[in-house]
């Protein structure tokens, strides 16, 4: 075994993804008597220099409690964290694969397009409910789990707007903070989020998605990606109740 | 030759019981013209009132020369942000202290004005208060750059957050102006120049009026002002600056 944690341990099967701050590694896990659960993923966070180090930790830290807290089926869930360790790390379910390179392959038919699409949506509903903006909607962060479930994951950005102590110089780093493709222009000029920075990149994914030829789905691409804010979707939902009503038209 | 007819400065807490995490430097002779600033310190992180003294003790250790060159202004902030950044060697939890700086120097010709963050800038324009440099706030830049108009975030949130301050994490933007005393003397030579803290022009903005006779005079200016400010509890740290000069001479001003 490589580690235990509480009434759980695990082995290390392979390294599966690595990015700046951290890895990702394939685990087995079993329960404390031996009975094998399956495999899961696991993030850690890499040991950081002592000036990156707390803020990092810090971030972490809120990532695991944001993403633990949300139970939805098109949300990735966390089971177990230990966030003391040197290298703090998180368990969760092993992804089959994730939207990018879905869309790369170009395997995806129009039906299941919408369907991601919808899925992706009510994930964000979701969150959106819960008052949690995501701030990096984007397909490498939309993971495809088994019987073609997508779930939305990777909440290393997400920002409670419940929250009054995350203040001012926080928001003004934020500038630096998501994809470009994906961010409204607001956040460039301002480093302002809202729930119409989350509609605007889910627009861009009708973009990825290919689907901007049907003129519904077009004009719910326009609105959700429109440069004003108040030009955009107040909520998920009602982009969503437009975009099922453009399907219905086309069919 | 620049002369200081009067001036008028205060600066106190929200709340009696707590730490004024404004600096400010009142009117002060460097060389032949005169240097003033207000520092606000970004409050809810550790170092506030630490990030707001640094900057003004920097600006007081300065020689009139380092206003002169045409870069003087960024040379200014530079010095400052290190001297901002360095604060977490004296204490670890001081990585985030973050503070705006405004400061006018009254040379020969006009006034220099640096500024980052959210204090402001006015000058006294006939019976008015033209306000002069531009808040770096996320709500003015959303409005300059047309994503809202002002009545789109009049309910929202993000009026006072800022999106530039002097901070080690934080690149630095700031506005530099010069007021060349041509253009903005009044008919009697004089110049009313007005700097405030957020706390304080939030009384004045409300009902942003006083009496000619009270513009005309920094002293009746800063007693109206801190009368209105405390009838309408300080909403956050209250300072403020009023400065009357005149580039006439001693001798033409009894003509």
């Amino acid at each position: 075994m490589d580690g235990y944690h509480g009434n759980y341990k695990y082995r290390i099967i392979e390294k599966i993804g690595e990015g700046g701050f951290g890895f990702v590694e394939k685990i087995e896990l079993f329960n404390i008597a031996d009975n094998r659960c399956g495999e899961y993923a696991r993030k850690s966070l890499n040991d950081l220099e002592p000036d990156l180090r707390d803020e990092f930790r810090r971030r972490f830290a809120r990532e695991v409690s944001y993403q633990a807290s949300c139970v939805h089926t098109n949300v990735a869930h966390i089971y177990l964290c230990d966030l003391k360790s040197d290298q703090p790390w998180f368990i969760m379910d092993l992804a089959a694969g994730d939207l990018q390179k879905d869309i790369d392959k170009g395997i995806l038919t129009a039906a299941q397009k919408i369907d991601v699409l919808l899925m992706v949506a009510d994930g964000l509903i979701y969150l959106h409910s819960l008052d949690y903006l995501h701030r990096d909607i984007k397909p490498s962060n939309i993971l495809r789990f088994k019987d073609d479930i997508y779930k939305v994951s990777d909440f290393g950005l997400v920002k409670n707007l419940d929250k009054s102590s995350e203040s001012e110089v926080i928001t003004k780093i934020a500038t630096a903070m998501g994809t470009a493709k994906y961010m409204a222009p607001e956040i460039g000029i301002a480093g302002e989020y809202s729930k119409r920075t989350d509609i605007f990149a889910l627009g861009v994914l009708l973009e990825d998605l290919d689907m901007l030829d049907n003129p519904g789905i077009h004009e719910v691409f326009k609105k959700s990606t429109a440069r004003r804010p108040p030009d955009r979707y107040s909520e998920v939902q009602e982009m969503r109740n437009e975009f099922v009503a453009a399907i219905g038209e086309s069919k | 030759m620049i002369k200081l007819l009067s001036s008028s400065a205060f600066s106190f807490p929200k709340e009696p019981a707590r730490k004024n995490e404004d600096s400010i430097l009142p009117p002060r002779k460097v060389g032949s013209g005169f240097l003033m600033a207000i520092a606000d310190g970004v409050g809810s992180y550790a170092g506030a009132s630490s990030a707001s003294e640094s900057a003004i003790e920097y600006l007081t250790s300065l020689q009139s020369a380092a206003f002169e060159s045409s870069d003087a202004i960024e040379k200014i902030f530079e010095q400052i942000k290190i001297r901002v950044s360095n604060l977490t060697i004296e204490n670890p939890s001081y990585f985030d202290a973050a503070t705006t700086l405004t400061f006018c120097y009254a040379g020969e010709k006009g006034i220099k004005i640096g500024h980052i963050g959210d204090c402001r800038v006015y000058l006294k324009n006939d019976r008015k208060l033209l306000q002069v440099t531009k808040d770096h706030t996320q709500h003015q830049k959303l409005i300059d750059e047309g994503l809202y108009k002002p009545s789109e975030l009049k309910e929202a949130s993000g009026k006072n957050t800022l999106i530039s301050a002097i901070s080690k994490k934080i690149n630095l933007h700031f506005q530099e102006a010069f007021l060349s005393y041509d253009e903005i003397c009044a008919q009697d030579g004089s110049v009313s120049l007005f700097i405030m803290s957020d706390g304080a022009y939030h009384s004045w903005e409300l009902r942003p009026r006083f009496l000619e006779s009270t513009l005309e005079d920094p002293n009746r200016f800063a007693a109206n002002l801190r009368r209105r400010i405390i009838r309408l509890e300080p909403t956050d740290d209250c300072s403020l600056i009023a400065v009357k000069l005149t580039i006439k001479s001693q001798l033409e001003l009894f003509d």
